[in-house]
């Protein structure tokens, strides 16, 4: 009986040219897809110690079980490598619709090994790769790449791409799909490294649902949750469909919870101006979905540009409001709108620029770095757009800012790690550590650096528990990155379990691939593949000392209205991380236990010291 | 005593305003009181918070703390002189 | 009751192609869609799926040389038993909406009166209702 899943991947040699088809083993199948598949076989196929830019790295791009079928929400594909900003193990998703088009190769993922000597372009048409130049395409942009592939190779791929800042190695460049984006841990940078310039995937094979009749019915029934929610005028997710994910801005600000002016503040006073409400209300705008998505939450915005030009970006996301809004003090929605459009133009996350230029302009204000030509200032656009390019192009003080908010300062000295708002190298999330204190320790512990997908967001912004307190905040924790490492086994978009009751989960393993999997254990299977990163992440050197926030966060309290001049405790802060590792059954250093690991099956992959 | 609804966000946008102020003739009004009176007022703006008593899903009361912090109000009964006579209204948040 | 298409309203996610598809084949298969969407950015997508009534003049009808596209109940239709796979009607639809399938043209047959495609559609940019 087949399917969803084509147990079958293609590993592209880049080194060699060539590509192989690979039978999924036996021993893949229960981590179920996407993520578990990729943190598996990255786990068992590399060295965790490597350089993440040589050719020993590899990508492994995978789908799910629900990728490519009716199950609203379920576009996304994931990416697996280890991480040249973070020298952890890396995930990274993006939407749109080449995870639907991989599923339709007839596979169940790709894996890129080694590195091309000459640029390339890789198309796949169902299992047939081919390796074309690259050369009519360097240079460009990514939508400006991928639409050459459409033009010239054909209209009907669906395409993945790097920029200017990939193809220069910039650690925190990112990989683009169709204007959505695989943004963390500087995927850019290692399809860089391995001289891929870009991806595109053809296919003609479709998919198989093995209970149709029940599949069926499973997505009317998860059809129907989506739309009574998104009908409910004040349902989260309903926002996201009317407005974006830019929607809650004014909670946030009113929170004192708003990073402002690399995050000395928690309030924006123009953070108005570049909500989501606003971009609905100013600039042409449509609602734009993913494959199979009834929600649309993504938004086209048709915008000028600061030499009168007119253009158009997909974005920007709640994420860009803060991270090239007020984390820089700039408040002019154009700007924030053409800085959004040169992250997608450069290939860059616009998370960690946006904190890297952050820190450039605070550094540049204590004195301790400047740049010929370009003034540094906060809320400046020229300092902004101006310090955008220059990283893009390693030009430079750019260069150095290139390597990420923490090497560079660790370049610069003069004691401004203090505020460079990042973990692991990777910058903060539009969250704020010291406002949202299970948000920051997830943030810390998070397996690829200062993530928020994990992170019990919700649940403090709106007071359902004590933003402020830190009981309770380890188990809140830690049930999250479980959860969320399970739906991304699927995959399933994050914003789906925010309505979807959990039971529905195993229902749709087994209604598409005929897998039985109990709730728990699903659950079980997020906690396996989060303690199979851990492993990994040991073993590439990182350690407890490195689950750890920047000084600026135990030492300077948030200033400005509604803040409460919130610091964080050090040594209480020390207790909860202490609480957090004792829940996931890992020794003080952070180090699980062999107990732990025969409980869940990989006491194989044991790390000891 | 007055009363004072502070509006944020989508809620600053759904009403038009920044923020309602009710003028009660004694001081036991709770905060389903006040937003009854809003409710009345912006009706041709469709303002409508509360069903069945309570509050629809999604709807966030807060009241300011004197530290200038804020914390959440989970029961629409609370009576106003015990909050500073005054709540902030916000929707669930956004942000992924 | 009229078929109609409004691609101002179509947020592109693609589940009127799949519903299609799985009406017509039971998998889900793109390549066996009487419907596709092409992504116009900034613009509104192309829709490419049979107008009927709001393509009066039928380009079709008068492009196949073997009477195999007729009009049913007020419809037109391509008949499987007609059609000899000549591929001439396919460059005369303004719409793209013929394409070849097992060497016969095909296209939208609105599911024999409940389409699949507008009962996916949840932002009614495909509509199949009583006439305005």
């Amino acid at each position: 009986m087949a399917g969803s899943m084509y147990d079958r991947m293609i590993r592209i040699n880049c080194t060699s040219g060539t590509s192989t088809i690979w039978n999924v083993p036996e021993d893949l199948k229960p981590w179920i897809g996407g993520m578990g598949y990729g943190t598996k076989i990255l786990s068992d196929e590399i060295n965790p110690a490597i350089d993440a830019l040589s050719s020993d790295n590899k990508v492994v791009l995978t789908v799910g079980p629900l990728t490519g079928t009716t199950a609203p929400m379920h576009a996304q594909s994931c990416i697996v490598t280890k991480s040249p900003l973070t020298g952890t193990i890396l995930n990274s998703y993006a939407g749109g619709f080449v995870g639907a088009e991989i599923k339709y190769c007839g596979i169940d993922g790709v894996i890129l090994e080694g590195a091309s000597e000459e640029w390339k372009i890789l198309l796949i048409d169902d299992d047939k790769v081919t390796f074309m130049s690259a050369d009519p395409v360097m240079g460009m942009g990514t939508e400006e790449t991928e639409t050459w592939i459409k033009e010239n190779l054909g209209q009907d791929y669906k395409t993945m791409s790097i920029g200017r800042a990939g193809e220069k190695v910039v650690r925190m460049a990112a990989l683009f799909s169709e204007t959505r984006t695989f943004g963390r841990g500087g995927l850019g940078a290692v399809f860089g490294s391995k001289k891929i310039k870009a991806a595109a995937f053809r296919g003609t094979c479709g998919t198989d649902l093995a209970d149709v009749e029940e599949f069926t019915r499973l997505t009317a029934e998860n059809m129907k949750i989506v739309k009574d929610s998104c009908d409910q005028e004040y349902n989260l997710v309903g926002m996201f469909s009317r407005y974006g994910t830019g929607a809650g801005m004014g909670l946030i600000q009113s929170r004192g919870a708003l990073a402002t002016r690399n995050s000395q503040y928690g309030t924006f006073d123009k953070s108005n101006e570049i909500s989501g409400q606003y971009y609905e209300e100013n600039f042409y705008t449509r609602s734009i979905s993913c494959h199979g998505c009834p929600v649309h939450c993504g938004r086209i915005h048709k915008f000028s540009t600061n030499d009168g030009g007119k253009t158009w970006a997909r974005g920007p996301e709640y994420e860009t409001m803060y991270s090239l809004g007020s984390q820089l003090m700039n408040g002019d929605p154009d700007v924030l709108a053409e800085a959004n459009r040169l992250t997608e133009v450069y290939g860059i996350d616009s998370l960690t620029i946006g904190v890297t230029i952050s820190f450039a302009l605070e550094c540049a204000e204590k004195g301790l770095i400047e740049e010929d030509g370009l003034k540094l200032e906060f809320g400046n656009p020229e300092s902004i757009l101006g310090l955008l390019k220059k990283i893009g192009e390693r030009e430079g003080i750019g260069d150095i800012l290139a390597e990420g908010p923490e090497r560079a300062a660790e370049k610069i000295g003069g004691g401004s790690g203090d505020f460079a708002m990042q973990v692991k190298n990777s910058g903060f999330a539009a969250w704020m550590p010291r406002r949202m204190v299970g948000t920051g320790l997830a943030f810390a512990t998070s397996n690829r650096g200062a993530c928020h997908k994990r992170a019990p967001i919700g649940a403090e912004i709106t007071g359902q528990v004590d933003m402020l307190s830190y009981e309770g905040k380890a188990v809140m924790v830690k049930k999250n990155q479980d959860v969320v490492n399970a739906i991304f086994t699927l995959i399933s978009c994050r914003f789906h379990e925010f309505m979807t009751p959990h039971e529905m989960y195993p229902a749709f393993i087994k209604a598409a691939t005929g897998i039985e999997i109990s709730l728990d254990e699903f659950y079980t299977l997020g906690e396996r593949i989060w303690n199979l990163e851990k492993l990994f992440n040991l073993k590439a050197g990182l350690g407890r000392e490195h689950d750890i926030l920047p000084a600026r966060c135990y030492n300077e309290p948030v200033k400005g209205e509604g803040s409460e001049s919130s610091v964080l405790d050090y040594d209480r802060w020390q207790e909860m991380l202490t609480e957090y590792y004792t829940l996931r059954g890992w020794d003080y250093n952070g180090i699980p236990a062999r107990e732990k690991l025969v409980e869940l099956g990989i006491e194989e992959y044991i790390y000891e010291r | 005593m007055k009363a004072v609804i502070e509006f944020v966000g989508y809620f600053r946008t759904k009403t038009g305003m920044e923020r309602f102020i009710y003028d009660f003739d004694d001081d036991s009004a709770t905060v389903r009181d006040i937003i009854i009176e809003a409710e009345k007022a912006l009706r041709d703006r469709e303002f409508v918070i509360l069903r069945d008593g309570g509050l629809i899903d999604g709807v966030l009361v807060f009241h300011r703390k004197a530290n200038d912090g804020m914390e959440r109000i989970f029961t629409p009964d609370t009576p106003l002189r015990e909050i500073g006579n005054s709540i902030v209204l916000a929707n669930l948040m956004g942000g992924g | 009751m009229q078929f109609r298409v409004d691609p101002e309203k179509c947020t592109e996610c693609g589940r009127c192609t799949m519903a299609c598809s799985l009406a017509k084949t039971g998998r889900i298969q793109p390549q066996e869609s009487r419907i596709s969407i092409v992504r116009c950015w900034p613009e509104v997508p192309e829709i490419k799926v049979c107008r009927f009534e709001d393509c009066p003049e039928h380009p079709c009808i008068e492009a196949c040389p073997f009477d195999a596209i007729i009009i049913v109940d007020g419809k037109v239709m391509i008949s499987d038993e007609l059609c000899r796979g000549c591929k001439l009607c396919v460059p005369a639809c303004p719409y793209k909406a013929i394409t070849m399938n097992n060497k016969k043209a095909v296209k939208c047959d609105l599911c024999g009166g409940k389409p699949a495609c507008v009962a996916e559609c949840v932002t009614s940019a495909l509509t199949y209702s009583g006439v305005k």
